[in-house]
């Protein structure tokens, strides 16, 4: 789930926050408010989808590659399907959010009204790599599944300095965590105004690897479809 | 599944989003069939939800006349609602065109024949000659047995345009469509059926 309408950071509508980037990456997330830094922008929850392999593959045809495209595969290997905009959000090499183990996204800086909600794919379990085109002085070039062996350490430092602010700020999101979430203690003490506990670090995230095999679908996540 | 050719449009600030045509959608096309990635949660579920859910089902979930909350996961959750609505339920898990939609009209649904609660009901402002105003629970029943007729008329069109999600349909809506086609009497939309 993201901040929309009900929540304190009013995205003015959650669909209406949806916005076509172009015409080859498709639609992406876009700020409606000011969300500062160290704010929760995404929160695995109650209404997201989650489906096994053999679940996915008994989907009919129609709706078998949709949930190959918009998924991103979970350390037991499940297909996570968001049942809202989240599913939209697009890569950056230079994310405006990181990801605090499987369940949580956080802002590493400000983001302003317009400006579109990104995260990194790299620690998704792509099965093959991506091309980037996202335009960031920092850019790749190319997504691959080795890249969480590289950057694991720059990216942790920055979703840890964000984590530090969260305590200190509205997070209308944490409410909504779906029960089990493995980074609840986190969440507790974000809500509690407590020192953090240790964060999961990103490369210990992406050890988890998949029990089944990732299909090829899945990488195809970036290039999202116009339509919704 | 809403039917592929449409596109969420912003339609104006007070209406909010609703889903367009993209290109013409005949009379008779199967515009909407409830499927495997819908969610249907039962009262006991919805009850279960921490409260800060409430209004994420009152928003996007609607009643399938049985104390079931149905969250549609594409563009069937921003289908508005008119006085003269393009499109209709029939009862069996799928929805049909009522007549040629243009592209760039709305895709719309006659709410009472949903089965809104007290809370969810509103003042409409369709524009429609036949705009009723205010939209409230009840009366659905009536709705529904005036738009039975013309269901039943653009359903016999089913076969001669193309339905993009056939597939979809379930086996029951399957067999009841080919009754009605094959000239079956009974009336196809089903009273117990969602």
């Amino acid at each position: 789930m993201l901040p929309n309408d009900q929540a304190v950071l009013p995205m003015l509508h959650p669909a209406a926050a949806l916005r076509l980037v172009n015409e080859t990456i498709g639609m992406g997330v876009f700020a409606t408010a000011f969300i500062p830094k160290g704010t929760i922008i995404w929160i695995l929850d109650e209404l997201d989808i989650i489906l096994s392999p053999r679940e996915v593959a008994a989907l009919p045809a129609l709706l078998r590659p949709i949930v190959e495209t918009w998924s991103y595969v979970d350390g037991d290997g499940r297909y996570v399907f968001c049942w809202d905009h989240g599913r939209y959000m697009n890569h950056s090499c230079e994310p405006s959010s990181r990801g605090i183990g499987e369940c949580i996204e956080i802002a590493v800086r400000d983001i302003h009204p317009g400006e579109q909600l990104t995260c990194e794919y790299g620690t998704l379990r792509l099965s093959r790599p991506l091309e980037c085109a996202c335009g960031a002085a920092a850019c790749r070039g190319q997504v691959t599944p080795a890249d969480v062996a590289a950057c694991w350490a720059a990216w942790d430092v920055e979703a840890s300095e964000a984590a530090q602010l969260a305590a200190s700020l509205p997070q209308p999101l944490i409410p909504f965590a779906r029960r089990g979430n493995p980074e609840q203690a986190i969440l507790d003490a974000i809500s509690g105004g407590r020192p953090l506990p240790p964060l999961p670090s990103s490369r210990a995230f992406q050890s988890l690897q998949p029990s089944a095999p990732v299909p090829a679908g899945a990488a195809l996540w970036a290039l999202s479809e116009v339509s919704a | 599944m809403i039917h592929p050719h449409t596109s969420l449009v912003e339609i104006d600030p007070a209406v909010g989003i609703g889903v367009v045509a993209s290109t013409l959608i005949p009379r008779g096309t199967l515009t909407w069939c409830l499927d495997a990635l819908d969610q249907t949660l039962s009262a006991a579920r919805a009850r279960a939800l921490p409260p800060v859910y409430g209004p994420t089902l009152e928003r996007y979930t609607y009643d399938d006349g049985h104390g079931n909350r149905v969250l549609c996961w594409d563009g069937g959750r921003w289908m508005n609602h008119s006085c003269a609505p393009t499109c209709a339920g029939t009862g069996l898990g799928f929805e049909v065109a009522l007549r040629d939609i243009l592209p760039g009209e709305q895709l719309t649904n006659d709410y009472q024949t949903l089965a809104l609660t007290e809370a969810e009901g509103f003042t409409c402002r369709c524009g429609a000659p036949t705009c009723r105003g205010p939209i409230t629970a009840g009366d659905g029943q009536l709705i529904e047995a005036a738009l039975l007729d013309a269901v039943r008329e653009a359903l016999l069109a089913a076969p001669e345009v193309a339905q993009p999600l056939a597939s979809l349909l379930s086996d029951e809506a399957r067999a009841r469509l080919a009754a009605l086609l094959q000239g079956a009497a009974h009336p196809l939309l089903a009273p117990s059926a969602g």
